[in-house]
């Protein structure tokens, strides 16, 4: 079993059976998985802050930080791998962890720039599992684009 | 139930009615604690805003009001309509008035039983269209990524009935 695991602002695809793309303990940032059934491509972008505009240069050197370059950046790579552009989305994370008085409410925001970003693409998300205070690790797998998550306390469950 | 503990109560349903609309907007919208009062007197209206109103007819008489700066407006259309150009004033109106279609749909159902029937007219455009009153109103303060917007529900009724 290949894992490719994936760090903050990281993102990463692969069509090779039995892979499995991870990213850990998701908490405001939020995890975009895409699967492409026709291929078995599956691919998984980190995004830790909603808007590349704040940080142009951060952005070119990691777009996978942002909403608007990291879902544009996964988007390219599954082409790279001859995506058909039939693909799915699922959502992980978003979580609100840091400030329970809900100001600057970064998961939130994550959360709403990451489905502006799909809506103008026409996209939107076949499955999700946001918010709340817990956070996720999230597993991804190209076998059948089934995600996997889990915590300490709450254990594992699919999406 | 005092009148401080109702207000308190409205506040938090049009908190959450508001935060919840601007979701289908991709706007996050947080109350944040009279950081900018809203006042029928002061000339804030400089700041190029738009205005709509919405009529409460059952089970109380009662008014919503939505403030917003056009260029939260303008944002939201872009976001929605993924538009590239700068929408039309048409669609600006469209918007503001089906924002405040949705948060008192949300309002009333919100802070009203399940079984509760309700109902309200169409959104009304224009500062003109604010009815002048001296009832009971409750104004509520929102940041919308760093553009304010108001909401006002006026009648004794929204204290009646929540």
């Amino acid at each position: 079993m290949n894992e490719i695991i994936l760090g903050l602002g990281d993102y990463g695809a692969s069509k090779t059976p039995g892979t499995i793309i991870k990213t850990y303990a998701l908490g405001s940032c939020v995890a975009v998985m895409l699967y492409d059934p026709v291929i078995q491509a599956a691919g998984m972008v980190h995004v830790v802050l909603p808007d590349s505009s704040i940080d142009s240069k951060k952005a070119q050197q990691k777009p996978g930080y942002f909403a608007d370059t990291g879902i544009s950046s996964l988007l390219a790579l599954m082409e790279q791998l001859g995506s058909s552009g039939q693909v799915w989305v699922k959502l992980a994370g978003g979580a609100q962890i840091a400030d329970p008085n809900f100001r600057f409410n970064v998961g939130k925001r994550n959360t709403l720039a990451v489905k502006k970003c799909l809506w103008a693409l026409r996209l939107g998300a076949l499955t999700e599992d946001l918010g709340g205070d817990l956070s996720r690790t999230v597993a991804l797998r190209t076998d059948d684009g089934m995600v996997v998550l889990s915590n300490p306390k709450k254990g594992e469950w699919m999406i | 139930m005092n009148n401080a503990e109702l207000r308190e109560k409205l506040k938090t349903h049009i908190i959450n009615a508001v935060s919840e609309s601007m979701e289908m907007f991709f706007v996050d919208a947080e109350h944040m604690g009279e950081y900018l009062d809203y006042s029928e007197g002061i000339d804030w209206i400089n700041m190029d805003a738009l205005y709509a109103e919405i009529l409460i007819f059952f089970p109380f008489s009662g008014e919503l009001r939505l403030i917003m700066p056009r260029q939260l407006v303008v944002t939201m259309a872009e976001n929605v309509y993924s538009m590239e150009e700068e929408p039309s004033e048409q669609i600006l109106d469209d918007l503001i008035a089906e924002t405040l279609n949705v948060i008192a749909g949300r309002l009333l159902a919100s802070m009203l039983p399940p079984s509760e029937r309700f109902k309200f007219g169409l959104p009304e455009l224009g500062e003109d269209s604010f009815l002048e009153t001296d009832a009971f109103s409750e104004a509520v303060d929102f940041d919308a990524e760093g553009i304010p917007l108001w909401v006002v529900a006026c009648g004794e009724g929204f204290l009646e009935y929540v």
